[in-house]
């Protein structure tokens, strides 16, 4: 089975199948782009991406390999999150911090299904919660003064769905 | 010291895709955290089909605590950050109050306002509405708008001319009934470049939007006609006043038509009769009606209907005539009741036919023969013989029946070679024959599909044999009758083995399982809840928990159990051949639609 080698920013060397390597669309175009061929000794440095990360990111990879091409969806409409695999759930429990550099990794390697179903996650972390209690999970800083808080608030309130 | 990663290191449109996971109430609550994703959540929000920015809604009163209607302050429209693109008001009994006509006119200039969502209890309050504001209002191109009032105004106007220029998409819905004694107002509505209506009335009611045809203006270049040139779309339930209205015009690229009709009226017989010449492009068709009767030749002369869907009605074909029908590709009959005529038709490009409830009710049938060569997709559902000879239809691909009696499934001479998806419904405990008789001429068959009630399976050992190249197979007992299932020892020892796949039945019977076989999938009914249950186990990985499979020797197998009940097993199970496309059939398919993977849950 056709190989290439794919070094993490940390200089780590992964030895992985072409079929999975072009799970990535960053990947896939470098290889065209610069004309390597599956035999090439030559190295795809991933500049990005560190070595813990991208050997996540090659586990997802691998495992979702037969998976169909993922098609675009449309943004104005409200997208499911109930729909995330046992397998993809356990993968991701992971702590936040490795979360987040799964969705950089993945935007980065241009992975649709990985990205999405990361966001997924996060969007369900956030999901029922008020906006203090996201500001605590996700250690965000209120850079609102009062009265502009006051007014995103009024705002909201007549904003709703028909 | 670097900051550790976190949302902050996220790029915009990343948090764009987050978001768009989030349902209204949570975006609201992101975009009161901090000002970076206020500003993200705020273009989600205003980015949302469905989300609207309400001029007027029923809030509780602060003090009183009744609810109340509340109107928003035009101030805040000043410090809004959002470009609201869909605007909704609730314009009140009869007229909108001074609090909300000032809103109105207050709207910001800059607001490109596209769709409007308008309640009220009159139809003059759209124009009134539209009026107030037009610099911003009469440009919009998506309008929705529900009525709901008992009898007309009195010291009003009758009619009203409301222009909308850019209107594309108008969705109408009317509950007003008409009062002898009252006037029907009713709005104008000139929109020279909608291309999608719908008009609904509910029973009793008259509509309240006038499809008049006719010029206004001056100046013929600038002359708007309601006379809907460029729709595309109608869909329109029919009370007398739209009947008349919908004889009386011509839609010269009409696609799309959709007929509801609500009595039991019959002017009908004109506007079938023209409707070809009125509607030239018409493609796609569907009438529920209770009695309307429609002759075969009305579809032949519609030069591009190449879908039928009809509900209800009588279909009638000439009395021993060959007839073609060149252009229909889909026939969906729901209801109907077939001519008792003899004769014969070709349906030159029919590929999907879908005959629910429907067949011929004369007892002694004369021949009736439709000849569908290129037929692909057959679903047959009734309770009784449908009384037509589907004939040349060689080329079959997906066929679903209900077996209910000892009847002809399909001709014996047929040949079913191309077949491969195969769903069936049996609730005649003797279908054994039938079902045989379809099963052992089609080799290429791949996805068989069972929903059973009491059927005696023995065939089932030739299986194999019959269709060697099947790949999955669902069987699934109806819940009450599942005791009446008889699989006998000898059928199991013959090993229904498909492929890599094996299906069984929970039993008392020790399975012997195959070496080829990679994955178990038993269907049966749980002993205490007397619910469907669906057991995959996956050999691949050997571990044990044998918690409910007290009944199968499964020693060192992983067993993934889920209770499938019928709302699970829809949820779950994705529907991978939609031949027919009707929403209705696809519920009746939904407990064992085509599920070559069904995934269940860990338990």
């Amino acid at each position: 089975m056709p190989t290439i080698k794919l070094q993490s920013s940390d200089g780590e060397v992964f030895d992985t199948d072409v079929q999975i390597a072009k799970c990535s669309g960053t990947i896939k175009t470098m290889l065209e782009d610069l004309g390597m061929d599956e035999g090439d000794d030559e190295v795809v440095p991933l500049p990005n991406v560190n070595s813990a990360i991208l050997r996540k990111v090659l586990q997802w990879a691998t495992f979702h390999k037969d998976d169909p091409i993922p098609v675009e969806d449309d943004d104005s409409k409200e997208k499911r999150t109930d729909d995330i695999s046992s397998w993809d759930a356990d993968f991701l429990k992971v702590d936040q911090g490795t979360l987040f550099e799964l969705i950089l990794a993945a935007n980065y390697l241009d992975i649709k299904g990985l990205l999405d179903v990361t966001c997924k996650t996060v969007a369900n972390m956030i999901k029922g919660k008020t906006p203090e209690e996201i500001r605590k999970t996700f250690n965000i800083k209120n850079d609102f003064t009062p009265a502009e808080e006051e007014q995103v608030r009024k705002e909201n309130e007549w904003c709703e769905e028909k | 010291m670097a900051q550790p990663i976190g949302l902050h290191s996220i790029p915009d449109y990343v948090l764009k895709n987050i978001m768009a996971f989030l349902p209204l109430n949570d975006l609201k609550a992101v975009s009161c955290t901090s000002k970076r994703l206020s500003a993200l959540a705020s273009s989600v929000i205003v980015g949302r089909k469905n989300v609207a920015l309400c001029l007027n809604a029923l809030r509780p009163h602060p003090v009183r605590g009744t609810m109340e209607m509340q109107v928003i302050n035009p101030q805040f429209f000043t410090w809004f950050k959002r470009q609201y693109t869909q605007l909704a008001v609730d314009c009140g009994p009869h007229f909108m109050t001074t609090e909300l006509m000032h809103a109105v006119q207050q709207l910001p200039i800059c607001w490109e306002i596209q769709s409007l969502y308008i309640t009220g209890e009159h139809p003059l309050v759209v124009n009134n509405f539209i009026q107030l504001n037009q610099s911003i209002l009469s440009y919009v191109t998506d309008m929705t708008v529900c009525l709901d009032m008992k009898y007309g105004l009195r010291n009003t106007a009758n009619e009203m001319v409301c222009v909308m220029p850019e209107l594309r998409t108008l969705r109408w819905l009317d509950n007003f009934r008409h009062s002898p004694l009252r006037p029907t107002q009713k709005l104008d509505l000139f929109a020279p470049k909608l291309q999608k209506l719908a008009l609904g009335v509910s029973y009793g009611c008259s509509s309240t939007l006038s499809m008049a045809s006719r010029q206004i203006g001056f100046d013929p270049a600038v002359g708007y006609y309601s006379g809907f040139q460029v729709l595309t779309e109608l869909r329109i339930v029919l009370c007398w006043d739209t009947w008349i209205a919908l004889r009386s015009l011509t839609l010269p690229r009409l696609q799309h038509l959709d007929i509801t009709m609500m009595s039991t009226m019959s002017p009908c017989q004109d506007f079938w009769r023209l409707f070809a010449r009125r509607m030239p492009n018409l493609g796609h068709l569907r009438v529920t009606s209770c009695n309307e009767m429609y002759r075969l030749r009305l579809f032949i002369s519609c030069p591009r209907l190449e879908t039928v869907e009809l509900v209800g009605g009588r279909i009638e074909i000439e009395q021993d005539v060959y007839q073609e029908v060149p252009v229909m590709r889909k026939l969906c009959l729901f209801g109907c009741v077939l001519s008792d005529e003899c004769g014969t038709v070709k349906f030159c490009r029919l590929e999907s036919l879908c005959l629910v409830s429907s067949w011929r009710k004369q007892l002694t049938w004369t021949n009736q023969d439709w000849l569908v060569p290129n037929l692909r997709y057959l679903c047959i559902e009734s309770p009784n013989d449908v009384g037509i000879n589907l004939r040349n239809c060689h080329h079959l691909e997906v066929f679903r029946t209900v077996v209910t009696e000892p009847i002809l499934i399909l001709p014996f001479a047929m040949t079913l070679s191309h077949l491969t998806v195969f769903q069936l419904e049996c609730r005649w405990v003797e279908c054994g024959d039938q079902v045989a008789s379809v099963l052992s001429r089609a080799p290429n068959l791949r996805h068989l599909q069972m929903l059973v009630r009491g059927c005696k399976l023995d065939y089932l050992e030739h299986l194999p044999r019959w269709c060697p190249r099947i790949t999955s197979f669902i069987l699934l007992p109806d819940g009450n009758h599942s005791r009446a299932l008889v699989l006998k020892h000898q059928t199991l020892k013959a090993e229904i083995v498909l492929g890599t796949m094996l299906v069984y039945f929970i039993s008392p019977i020790p399975i012997v399982v195959p070496s080829q076989v990679e994955t178990l999938i038993l269907l049966g009914i749980l002993c205490k809840h007397h619910e469907p249950t669906v057991i995959r186990i996956d050999l691949d990985h050997p571990c044990f928990d044998a918690i409910r499979m007290h009944s199968i020797n499964t020693q060192n197998w992983r067993v993934l159990m889920v209770n499938a009940d019928r709302h699970q097993a829809h949820m779950r199970w994705k529907f991978s051949c939609d031949p027919f496309g009707c929403e209705h059939i696809k519920k009746s398919f939904q407990p064992w639609l085509a599920t070559n993977d069904p995934e269940p849950s860990t338990e």
